[in-house]
C-alpha cells in the first residue's frame, strides 16, 4: 500500500505542476477556437476549455457479486482515465476479486493495480510512467488456530520513452525503452532489484507489393534475492526477434513467418538458485494459390523447436522439435462444393527420461456439398487419421501406441415448405488403439460406432415452433485379444420440444427427453456367430417446462420446474431386475433486471432460487440462492 | 489427379503397425463410459494399470486443470510453468511422467457430492487418495489427498468424459495434492 499511496502522492505532484502548463495550453485551444470558429478540422481535437477537461474525467467503476452454492465472489473493478491536455493522459486500472467458499473455509484475494502517465512530448515521441502491482492471497481456516496464508505479491515501478517515425510512406520505424524497479514476495522469498528493457520494430513496404516488418524486444533484470538464510544475486534476460514477409501476386498470397527466442532467468529455490534456460525457434511458410477459376488451394509448411534446461532439476529439461505441412484445396463445380485437407506433423521430443521419442500426427478429410434444388442440401465428409507413438527406451517404455481412427458422415437437409424443416444425419466412426509392446496389447481394441439422428421442424403461424429429434447409436468394441470382453451398448433418444410465444412478453417452453439405453456383451456363440447378451437396461425421462415474461420492459422473470428419472436395470439368466430408481426435480424462480438510469450508469441484477429434490441429495444441495450484481457507473 | 495422389499417399502414411504379439499381463479394466462413476472407474484403472491411452480417453479434447490457488501461490515464479493453461497433452504427459518414476500407484474417491446425470454436463465432487511408491532407493509411499471438482460433458453417442477438474487441498492435513504432483512432471 505505501507504493500505491507513493504514487498517488507523485501524480497528485505532477498535476499540480503541470497546472500553469495545462491552462497555458486550453487559453492557447481556445484562442483558437475563437479564430478557427465551427469549420475547423480539428474541432474536438484541441478545442478544448478546463470546464470540458473537467467534464472528460470519467471514472469507471463495476461491481459484480455472484453467489453460487458455497462460493460468494466479489469483483470490484475502477478505470480511470484522464485527459489532462491531448498530449497528457493519466489512466488506471484495479481489479479486487474476492472469493470466499463456506464448505472449505477458505478466503482468496486477488488485487491487481495498474497506474500510467503517458506524455506525448511531440507527434514522434512519448515518455511516461507506469506502475503496476498484483497481491494474491489464499488464506484456509481464516482466523482459526490452523490458519495456512499463502501469498504473492508484485510490484513494478517504470519509465518508459517511445518513438515511432515513418520515411517515404514506404518505411516506419519504432523504438522504445523502460527501465524501472521491481519488488517480489512470496512464502519465505523476497526480491528487489532493477529491470529494463528495450524494443524495436521496422516495417517496409517494398517494390511488387512486398511487405515486410521486424520486431525485436530484449530485457533485463538483476534482483537481490533472498530465500530464508540464503541470498543471491538473480539475474536474468529475454531477447525475441521475429520477421514477417508478405507477398501478394494477382490472386496468389505468399507469407512467411519466423522467430527465435532465447532467455535466462534465475530465481531462488529450496535455498538455491536455479537457472532456466529457454531456446525457441519457428519458421512458417504458407502460400493461398488460385491457380484456377473457382479452385483455391493453401499450403503451409512449419518448423518449431523448444528447448528448455534447468541448472537444479536436470529432469525437466527438454527440447521439443516439431515439423507440420499442412494442404487444403476447396473446388466449385455447378451446385457442387468439394473440399480436401491434409495434414502431416512430426514431433521429436527429447527428454531426460524414457518419455523421449517421436510422435507422427498424419490426416486426411474430404467433403462433397451438393444443391439439389433450394430445398434440399447434402452433405458428405470423410476423414480418417494416424497418430503414432514411438518411444526410443522399448525396453523401459512399453506406451508405444498408434491411434487409427476413421470418419465418415453424411448430411441431409430438407425444407419442403417455409414452416418445416427436415434433416438426416448418419455417422460410422471407427477408432483402433493399438499398443505395440506386449506389456500393454491387452488394451488393444476396435470401438465401432453407428449414428443416425434424423429431425423435423415445425412452425405453426410465428408463435408455435415444434421440433423433434430422434438418435439411434451402437457403439461395439472388440478387443483384439480378448474377444471375451467385446461389448455393445446401444442408445435410443427422442427429444421433443415445443415453443409458444401467445404475445410479445411471454414465452412458454415445453422439453420432454427420453433415454433409452442397453449394454451388454457382444461375444461368439458355439457356432461361431457374434450374439448380443444383454446386461443391463436403463431407461431416462426427463421433462422441462419454463416460462419467460418480461415485465416493465427491464425486469425477465423465468420460472423452471425440471423433473426427471432414471432407472437401470440389470439383466440376470434372462430375467430384468430393477438395480435402482432415481429421480431428480428442481424448480428454478428467477428474476434479472437490466437498466440504464438517465446518467448513464447500467444496473444487472440477477436473482435466482433454485429448489432440488432428488435421491441421494446432501442438505446443501436442496436449496441454492444464486445472486449476481452488477454495477457499471460512470462519474 | 490431387484426389488420386492423397489416395495413393494415403496407403502409405495411414497402415498402423503390427502389435508385437498377444498380451502378456491381464487387460485393464475398460468400461465405455455410458455414465459418471465408469469414468472414475475407467480413469482408477488405468492410472493404477499406467495405461496411459485409457486414462487419456477419460478426458474431453478441451479438458482444463485448475489447480489449487495455494499450490499456485506455493510455486512462486514457477506457477505459470507448472499449471497456467493446462491441457489433455498436459495431463497425458505428466502421467506418463508419473509413470515413470512410480513403481505402484493406488488411487481412490470418495463422493463427496452426487452427479445430475439427467442433463448433457454435471459434475460431481470427490475426495481423493493417491498413493505413489516411488522405484529406487527406499521404495517410499508419498500420499496425494486433495477435493476434486470433476465437470463432465457426455458426447452425441452417450459416453462422459472430464471436460474439467478444479482441484482442492483438504483441510487437514497432508497438505500434498495431485495437483501439486501434476506441476512437477509438467515439463
Amino acid at each position: 500500500m505505501r507504493g500505491v499511496l507513493f504514487l498517488l502522492l507523485a501524480l497528485a505532484a505532477v498535476v499540480l505542476a503541470a497546472g500553469p502548463l495545462f491552462a497555458q495550453q486550453d487559453d492557447g485551444d481556445d484562442d483558437q477556437e475563437g479564430a478557427t470558429g465551427g469549420g475547423d478540422p480539428l474541432a474536438g481535437t484541441y478545442r478544448r476549455s478546463p470546464r470540458s477537461h473537467e467534464a472528460e474525467f470519467h471514472p469507471n467503476y463495476k461491481l459484480d457479486y455472484t453467489r453460487d452454492q458455497d462460493v460468494s465472489t466479489w469483483k470490484h473493478n475502477i478505470q480511470m482515465n484522464y485527459a489532462f491536455t491531448p498530449k497528457v493522459i493519466f489512466n488506471s486500472s484495479s481489479n479486487i476479486v474476492l472469493r470466499e467458499n463456506e464448505a472449505l473455509n477458505r478466503l482468496n484475494r486477488q488485487e491487481t493495480w495498474n497506474a500510467g502517465l503517458n506524455l506525448a512530448l511531440s507527434d514522434a515521441i512519448s515518455t511516461g510512467i507506469r506502475f503496476q502491482r498484483s497481491d494474491q492471497e489464499d488464506v484456509r481456516n481464516p482466523g482459526e488456530s490452523n490458519e495456512v496464508r499463502t501469498f504473492r505479491e508484485r510490484e513494478s515501478f517504470d519509465l518508459t520513452t517511445d518513438y515511432k517515425t515513418s520515411f517515404m510512406e514506404n518505411v516506419g520505424v519504432t523504438l522504445g525503452v523502460n527501465g524501472g524497479f521491481e519488488r517480489n514476495e512470496y512464502s519465505d522469498v523476497k526480491s528487489t532489484g532493477s529491470s529494463q528493457g528495450v524494443s524495436a520494430s521496422l516495417n517496409y513496404k517494398a517494390p511488387l507489393g512486398i511487405e515486410t516488418s521486424f520486431q525485436y524486444s530484449g530485457n533485463h533484470s538483476l534482483l537481490d534475492s533472498k530465500q530464508g538464510s540464503a541470498e543471491s544475486k538473480d539475474e536474468s534476460y529475454g531477447h525475441n526477434l521475429s520477421g514477417h514477409v508478405e507477398y501478394d501476386w494477382l490472386e496468389n498470397s505468399f507469407v512467411v513467418d519466423a522467430r527465435r527466442g532465447i532467455s535466462s532467468k534465475e530465481y531462488p529455490k529450496e535455498q538455491q538458485t536455479e537457472l532456466r534456460r529457454a531456446d525457441t525457434e519457428a519458421v512458417n511458410l504458407n502460400a493461398d494459390l488460385a491457380l484456377l477459376e473457382d479452385l483455391s488451394t493453401a499450403i503451409s509448411v512449419g518448423y518449431t523447436r523448444n528447448k528448455t534446461e534447468y541448472d537444479l532439476e536436470e529432469s525437466k529439461d527438454s527440447d521439443l522439435t516439431s515439423r507440420s505441412v499442412q494442404a487444403s484445396l476447396a473446388y466449385k463445380f455447378g451446385e457442387t462444393r468439394f473440399t480436401a485437407e491434409m495434414s502431416s506433423d512430426k514431433k521429436r521430443n527429447e527428454y531426460y527420461d524414457i518419455q523421449t521419442g517421436e510422435q507422427y500426427s498424419n490426416a486426411l478429410g474430404a467433403s462433397i456439398t451438393h444443391d439439389f434444388g433450394e430445398n434440399v442440401t447434402a452433405v458428405m465428409r470423410g476423414r480418417t487419421s494416424l497418430l503414432s507413438h514411438h518411444y526410443d527406451d522399448a525396453e523401459s517404455n512399453d506406451q508405444d501406441r498408434d491411434l487409427f481412427d476413421q470418419e465418415a458422415t453424411f448430411n441431409l437437409d430438407y425444407t419442403p415448405r417455409d414452416d418445416l424443416k427436415t434433416s438426416l444425419y448418419v455417422k460410422v466412426r471407427e477408432d483402433n488403439l493399438i499398443y505395440i509392446r506386449t506389456s500393454r496389447t491387452g488394451d488393444n481394441k476396435t470401438s465401432q460406432t453407428y449414428t443416425i439422428q434424423p429431425s423435423i421442424t415445425k412452425n405453426f403461424g410465428s408463435r408455435v415452433v415444434v421440433t423433434q429429434k430422434y438418435g439411434l447409436s451402437a457403439d461395439y468394441t472388440f478387443y483384439t485379444y480378448d474377444p471375451d470382453s467385446n461389448f455393445l451398448i446401444r442408445n435410443f433418444s427422442i427429444n421433443t420440444g415445443l415453443t409458444w410465444k401467445p404475445f410479445s412478453r411471454l414465452k412458454l417452453v415445453f422439453g420432454h427427453t427420453y433415454r433409452s439405453q442397453d449394454e451388454g456383451s457382444y461375444v461368439e456363440d458355439e457356432d461361431g456367430v457374434e450374439r448380443y447378451g444383454k446386461n443391463s437396461e436403463r431407461d431416462d425421462n426427463s421433462l422441462d417446462l419454463s416460462l419467460g415474461y418480461k415485465l416493465f420492459d427491464f425486469i425477465d422473470i423465468d420460472v423452471k420446474q425440471s423433473l426427471s428419472f432414471q432407472k437401470r436395470w440389470a439383466i440376470e439368466d434372462g430375467e430384468k431386475r430393477l438395480s435402482w430408481d432415481k429421480f431428480d426435480t428442481t424448480l428454478t424462480g428467477k428474476a434479472s433486471a437490466d437498466y440504464e438510469l438517465p446518467s448513464g450508469t447500467t444496473l444487472k441484477f440477477t436473482l435466482a432460487r433454485v429448489y432440488r429434490d432428488a435421491t441421494n441429495i446432501t442438505e446443501r444441495q436442496r436449496e441454492v440462492w444464486d445472486i449476481s450484481l452488477n454495477i457499471d457507473k460512470t462519474f | 489427379m490431387a484426389i488420386a495422389a492423397a489416395l495413393l499417399l494415403s496407403g502409405c502414411i495411414f497402415t498402423p503397425r503390427d502389435p508385437d504379439g498377444p498380451p502378456e499381463g491381464d487387460v485393464t479394466d475398460w468400461e465405455t463410459p455410458i455414465n459418471t462413476s465408469i469414468v472414475l472407474q475407467n480413469l482408477t484403472a488405468a492410472f493404477e494399470g499406467e495405461g496411459l491411452q485409457n486414462y487419456k480417453d477419460c478426458f474431453t479434447d478441451s479438458f482444463r486443470f485448475h489447480v489449487d490457488p495455494s499450490d499456485s501461490l506455493a510455486a512462486g515464479q514457477e506457477a505459470e510453468q507448472r499449471y497456467a493453461n493446462w491441457t489433455r497433452e498436459d495431463e497425458e504427459h505428466a502421467a506418463n511422467g508419473i509413470f515413470t518414476v512410480a513403481s505402484d500407484i493406488d488411487l481412490s474417491f470418495t463422493t463427496i457430492q452426487e452427479p445430475d446425470e439427467s442433463s448433457d454436463e454435471t459434475y460431481r465432487i470427490e475426495e481423493y487418495e493417491l498413493i505413489v511408491t516411488y522405484e529406487g532407493g527406499a521404495s517410499e509411499e508419498v500420499y496425494y489427498r486433495g477435493q476434486a471438482s470433476l465437470h463432465m460433458r457426455r458426447d452425441g453417442t452417450g459416453r462422459w468424459a472430464i471436460f474439467r477438474w478444479v482441484d482442492r487441498r483438504l483441510t487437514d492435513p497432508p497438505p500434498n495434492t495431485w495437483g501439486s504432483l501434476r506441476g512437477d512432471y509438467r515439463d
